[in-house]
């Protein structure tokens, strides 16, 4: 229950966050050209192919798949209500429009944002598997959404909490080896939830130190790296857990972990 | 010429450096190794070592670097002798082995024996007759010595470190390095100096001076202001009081002003700033006003204003440069003079109180230098005064450790046990002083002496109970009992974590030599319940898999089939799939498989046993066949192959199947002739059946051998002679023995060592079967004859043993005294020797010899070591038997002996009370008789 009023809140923020950044859009439809020269239109559709058809006060122009960077459709009014319904956790419905939005808008750029909004829908909804799967079908439509930080940390976690670890592993390795240091880190720890997923407490505690100790300067992964070190140890009943806690309480103040490490050393 | 060893050595120094620049997120063997560092510095040393041997059984060539991590690893534990075994892993010549040592060097100095510390920094300097030239081994010489000057300025060889700062010097270690450590060097010579008189003191401030005046060729900067308190100093040493405050109030004071400045618009740490020296030097230069006011009687209020002036400097350097060199020192003045104005009838308005841990932290920096000099007799009266000035501050309970390190050193143990007794009562349940008290029971320890050091650890435990190393305590202490002998003892203490400290790191450990202690003596049901509480506890590894297993095991012996079953089934499921969580390394799942192995046979072993329901018999049976099968499939080559076949055949005996059963039996020999097993079928169905109580097809199979005999072997029969003892077919055992003494071969060899055995075998089972069916008088012939034919058989004390209990059972009493006395004459095994006395006990009181069994009991009390934990019974025993005998023939100080022995040894006993008991009957009706009176129980 608790974990399901956790999730729901995270959720609710998340859909929130999302509103914050999609208003800020601009509401006429525009193509951004292969030179990077951006045009405005009236109207916009584009055809099954990729093609392209901008309605601007000039005419119809038709742009093939290559002579675009990108094209965007104006802000579809179902999505803001499929994000409304999402809130108040009709979340069948919000996924049908999203759906609608993900086939009448293919390479408008709404297309890939309710399959973003949708992955997120499921994962909040505990579907974890339907959200790693929708998160494989926006990939597979949009490649360049692996490379959003959000969107690519959405769809691990939705593999971690589904258990595809055969699917996970090889990601988080690539991640590891050859990621940012932020992701790196954000790895070290996911690989270690797996592990302690799996019941290898030890294993997993070596993936939350190893993302500790050599990465320290990302401060964002840090108290999450150390509090789940600590959680491990506890496990193991190391009494160095203690100090772990402790660190995280005394150094990390105000982030979600040091509450939760307060009391425990 | 570089020697080639030592530029490898340059390269592991840097090596941190270097890898601290590389791209930490790709995971290399760099990163890997990185990685075990910091788990080292961090305190984790357990968790780099198993990296490393993951990380070794991937990259075998890698094993050099990963032993210099194992040699950090003890190092960070205090355990240099394990780190000194490591560099004798390293070839010769190895430069990791240098590494080490000087790792060890620090480590030694960490915990005071600056001698050894001091010969390993002092070898590897030996080495070089000229600097280095290589770039890299240059560093590490420089950072060598900087690092050695460090350790030997704390450890008060002010001369040393200067040279050793010479040292970093001569390595040019750029502008601003070179005139810092000319700084520090010019000021250890003049502290130095200050202990040295005439010529020689002269000498060494003219070196001094000679640095002072380099420093300040080179321009003014944070250097130069050091170089004026250091030539203040040499002036203040030569005598020159007035010549050393110009130099500060007046030559040099606008240059000290003006570094000030620029310390301070530069956030500079303060522990640099010259004008620390200058204000100490000033107050120190005020103190001697007062004192020299002091001596005229009619200046009380000079020597007032003066302490006041002297106390307003050395206030301020405490407070403003606390950190700086004259930091402590300062506060440990401000602080006597606030006592002595105040002893004057002065308010003084200087409030040390607020800076209290401060102070007596710093303050403590003396004492602590003393106590590393082995000056321990200082050091104990340095520590009491800061104790004394901030009885409530941390640093004090700190201190507390080091006062009783100081008494344990100087033997006075009196002291110590006061001091002991003060940190347990006064400052229970601080942490810092439960560390205190461990680390002088960790002295104790080294220095032999257990005793003392388990009084401190009582104390500990009293003091500070939920201390985080109360269990690592309590667990220490309970091994020390073990390795006595003393499990009851032992598990006393391993009871107290599993009660009080279920999150304690050896909760998983005590709990298990609990569980064990309790399957070893028997007690399978407490044992199994312990197990179960241990495999809800711990999460997945081979202790778990492992403790999972003994569960089962107890289960197994316990008779309790089902449940046995069902456990090992639990662990067949958790160790089958490839990547199960119950093992990290290879040794894990080598320990694993054989741990599956074994469960997969006891599971099918445990199917062949159920009985219960009833009605569900035949599917038990059926379930263990499908075991024993899936068992040879997957280990046909195990140890227990052939069993698990001969218990499919037992299962088909069970069954009534014995045509079934046979050609299991012959499958059985063809398969594994080299098994005990497999060597002869018809002998291993006999076996067979009788394990599973089917003594009639036991019989069977017997005859049928019999009706063949000639085709099997006189072993065979022997063998099986015995198996029918047990069976009770005693005609057939007498058969079989008959038919290995009457074996041609065996009588036309009977001088061979084999033929013998065989003969020896023969006749003991005749005495046996005799024995067992109660024909007492045919068994005593079989064994006579054995002894007079085969005196020195290596059944001599087996027969001599049942020679004795047949006499008896005939009456002849004296001639079962005689058997058994035997067995004590010539045997050198106590278990053979307390069994023949306990017997020989019971063979007298039937002979109404109540003396004699009573010198039987006390020999087995008196004379048995109750160290060894198989003796402890036979002890127990005795002292039960011996006290009771001890009243009735009025011997009460022997029984009161033997109460006092059995409270000793068995104090957790559940017979304590009754002994409690007959000791205080004993102790009355001794002094009643006029015998000595008895001591207070123990």
């Amino acid at each position: 229950m608790k974990r399901t009023i956790i999730r729901w809140l995270g959720f609710t923020v998340m859909i929130g966050a999302l509103a914050i950044c999609t208003t800020a859009q601009a509401q006429n439809p525009f193509v951004i050209l292969a030179n990077g020269a951006r045009v405005e239109g009236t109207d916009i559709r584009s055809r099954a192919d990729g093609t392209i058809i901008l309605t601007t006060p000039q005419g119809q122009v038709t742009y093939q798949r290559g002579q675009y960077q990108r094209a965007e459709a104006a802000r579809p009014a179902d999505f803001d209500r499929a994000r409304q319904l999402a809130q108040q956790r009709n979340f069948d419905e919000a996924l049908r429009l999203l759906d609608q939005i993900a086939n009448n808008f293919r390479f408008l750029h709404w297309d890939n944002q309710a399959r973003i909004l949708s992955a997120q829908i499921l994962s909040s909804r505990g579907d974890h598997a339907g959200a790693a799967a929708m998160y494989e079908r926006l990939f597979q439509a949009a490649p360049d959404q692996r490379r959003e930080s959000s969107v690519l940390w959405g769809y691990l976690t939705a593999l971690a909490e589904s258990k595809q670890y055969d699917k996970l592993n090889p990601q988080l390795e690539e991640l590891i080896a050859r990621g940012s240091r932020a992701d790196a880190a954000r790895a070290q720890v996911l690989r270690g939830d797996v592990k302690m997923a799996q019941g290898q407490v030890e294993p997993a505690v070596m993936d939350y130190l190893r993302s500790a100790l050599l990465f320290e300067t990302e401060r964002a992964v840090l108290p999450e790296a150390l509090f789940k070190a600590a959680e491990g140890l506890e496990r193991l009943r190391d009494p160095r857990s203690r100090d772990l806690y402790r660190r995280v309480a005394q150094e990390f103040a105000g982030t979600p972990f040091a509450q939760r490490a307060q009391g425990k050393f | 010429m570089m020697h080639k060893p030592i530029a490898r050595l340059a390269s592991l120094l840097v090596a941190v450096s270097l890898s601290a620049e590389a791209p930490a997120w790709a995971q290399t063997v760099d990163q890997e190794f990185e990685f075990a560092t910091k788990l080292v510095e961090r305190g984790f040393p357990d968790f780099a070592n198993k990296l490393m041997v993951q990380l070794v059984e991937r990259n075998p060539e890698l094993r050099g670097r990963a032993l210099l991590i194992k040699a950090e690893g003890f190092i960070s534990q205090r355990k240099f002798a394990d780190a000194e075994a490591v560099i004798k892993e390293l070839p010769a010549g190895d430069p990791k082995a240098d590494a080490i040592r000087l790792m060890l060097g620090r480590g030694y100095f960490r915990i005071g024996d600056m001698e050894r510390a001091r010969a390993l920094y002092q070898d590897f300097f030996n080495r070089f007759k000229d600097l280095p030239t290589d770039p890299d081994l240059l560093k590490a010489y420089r950072d060598t010595a900087y690092q050695f000057g460090q350790m030997l300025q704390q450890a008060g060889d002010l001369l040393g470190a200067a040279d050793a700062m010479g040292k970093v010097i001569a390595t040019k270690p750029g502008r601003e390095i070179e005139r810092s450590m000319m700084a520090e060097q010019a000021q250890m010579l003049v502290d130095h100096a200050a202990k040295l008189s005439g010529a020689e003191r002269d000498k060494v401030l003219a070196q001094a001076a000679k640095l002072c005046a380099d420093i300040q060729w080179g321009g003014v900067d944070l250097w130069f202001g050091h170089s004026i308190i250091t030539l203040a100093n040499i002036e203040l040493v030569k005598g020159n009081r007035a010549r050393a405050q110009e130099l500060i109030t007046r030559q040099y004071k606008d240059i000290l002003r003006e570094i000030d400045s620029l310390i301070k618009d530069q956030n500079l740490s303060g522990a640099l700033n010259p004008n620390a020296g200058a204000r100490f030097l000033l107050g120190q230069m005020y103190e001697q006003d007062a004192e020299a006011a002091a001596r005229d009687p009619s200046k009380k209020d000079e020597v007032v204003q003066a302490l006041g002036r002297a106390l307003n400097e050395y206030f301020n350097v405490f407070v403003k440069y606390g950190d700086s060199d004259w930091g402590p020192r300062a506060g440990i003045r401000a602080n006597e003079i606030k006592t002595r104005l105040e002893g004057m009838g002065r308010t003084v308005n200087v409030d040390l109180g607020a800076h209290a841990e401060k102070a007596a932290t710093t303050q403590l920096r003396l004492a602590d230098n003393l106590f590393r000099e082995r000056k321990f007799a200082e050091a104990a009266v340095e520590y009491l005064r800061v104790v004394n000035a901030y009885p409530t501050a941390e640093a004090s309970m700190r201190a507390m450790g080091f006062i009783i390190q100081c008494y344990i050193e100087l033997g006075d143990k009196l002291f110590a046990r006061a001091m002991i007794e003060f940190t347990a009562e006064r400052f229970a349940g601080r942490p810092v002083a439960a560390t205190a008290l461990l680390s002088a029971a960790t002295l104790a320890n080294n220095k032999k002496d257990t005793a003392f050091a388990g009084e401190i650890y009582e104390a500990y435990l009293r003091g500070f109970p939920k201390h985080e190393r109360a269990g690592t305590i309590l667990f220490f202490l309970g091994n020390e009992r073990r390795k006595a002998g003393d499990n009851e003892g032992a598990n006393f203490y391993f009871q107290r974590i599993v009660d009080n400290l279920p999150q304690d790191q050896y909760y998983p450990q005590a709990l298990r030599l609990i569980a064990r202690s309790y399957y070893d003596l028997g007690d399978f049901e407490k044992a199994a319940a312990a197990y179960e509480k241990l495999v809800a506890d711990i999460p997945p590894s081979v202790d778990r898999a492992s403790a999972q297993f003994s569960l089962a095991d107890a289960y197994l012996r316990m008779g309790n089939w089902t449940r046995a079953a069902a456990e090992f089934e639990t662990l067949i499921r958790w160790l089958s799939p490839r990547d199960n969580p119950y093992a990290a390394t290879d040794a894990d799942r080598e320990r694993n498989r054989g741990l599956l192995e074994r469960a997969v046979f006891q599971r099918a072993n445990a199917f062949a046993r159920m009985t219960e329901p009833e009605d569900q018999i035949p599917a038990f049976r059926e379930a263990g066949m499908k075991g024993y099968e899936q068992f040879i499939r997957l280990f046909p080559q195990s140890e227990f192959a052939p069993r698990a076949l001969m218990g499919q055949g037992q299962i088909q005996l069970s069954l009534g199947q014995f045509d079934a059963a046979a050609r299991t039996f012959e499958q059985l020999s063809a398969q594994y002739p080299q098994s005990e097993e497999g060597r002869n079928a018809l002998f291993s169905l006999a076996r067979s059946a009788m394990e599973i109580g089917q003594h009639e097809q036991a019989r069977l199979a017997f005859e049928k051998m019999a009706a063949n005999a000639a085709s099997y072997s006189p072993d065979e029969f022997a063998r099986i002679g015995q198996l029918m003892i047990d069976a009770q077919l005693y005609d057939q055992a007498l058969q079989a023995f008959r038919i290995v003494s009457e074996n041609k071969q065996v009588q036309e060899t009977k001088d061979t060592p084999a033929s013998r055995a065989l003969l020896e075998r023969a006749l003991f089972g005749v005495g046996r079967a005799n024995f067992a069916r109660k024909n007492y008088e045919e068994a005593v012939k079989a064994l006579e004859r054995l002894l007079a034919e085969y005196p020195r058989s290596g059944l001599f004390f087996d027969a001599r043993f049942m020679l004795g209990e047949a006499y008896a059972e005939l009456g002849n009493f004296l001639a079962s005294s005689q058997s058994l006395s035997d067995i004590f004459r010539f045997s050198n095994d106590p278990i053979e020797i307390n069994r023949a006395s306990l017997k020989l006990a019971e063979v007298q009181l039937r002979a109404r010899d109540q003396t004699g069994a009573l010198a039987s009991f006390q020999r087995v009390a008196l004379l048995s070591d109750p160290t060894k934990p198989e003796q402890r019974p036979f002890i127990q025993e005795a002292l039960l038997r011996s006290v009771p005998l001890a009243m009735e023939l009025g011997r009460f100080k022997d029984a009161l002996d033997s109460c006092d022995q059995y409270l000793q040894l068995f104090p957790t006993s559940d017979k304590v009370p009754e002994m409690r008991r007959l000791r205080a009957e004993a102790a009355l009706r001794a002094s009643t008789a006029g015998q000595p009176p008895a001591a207070g129980a123990p």
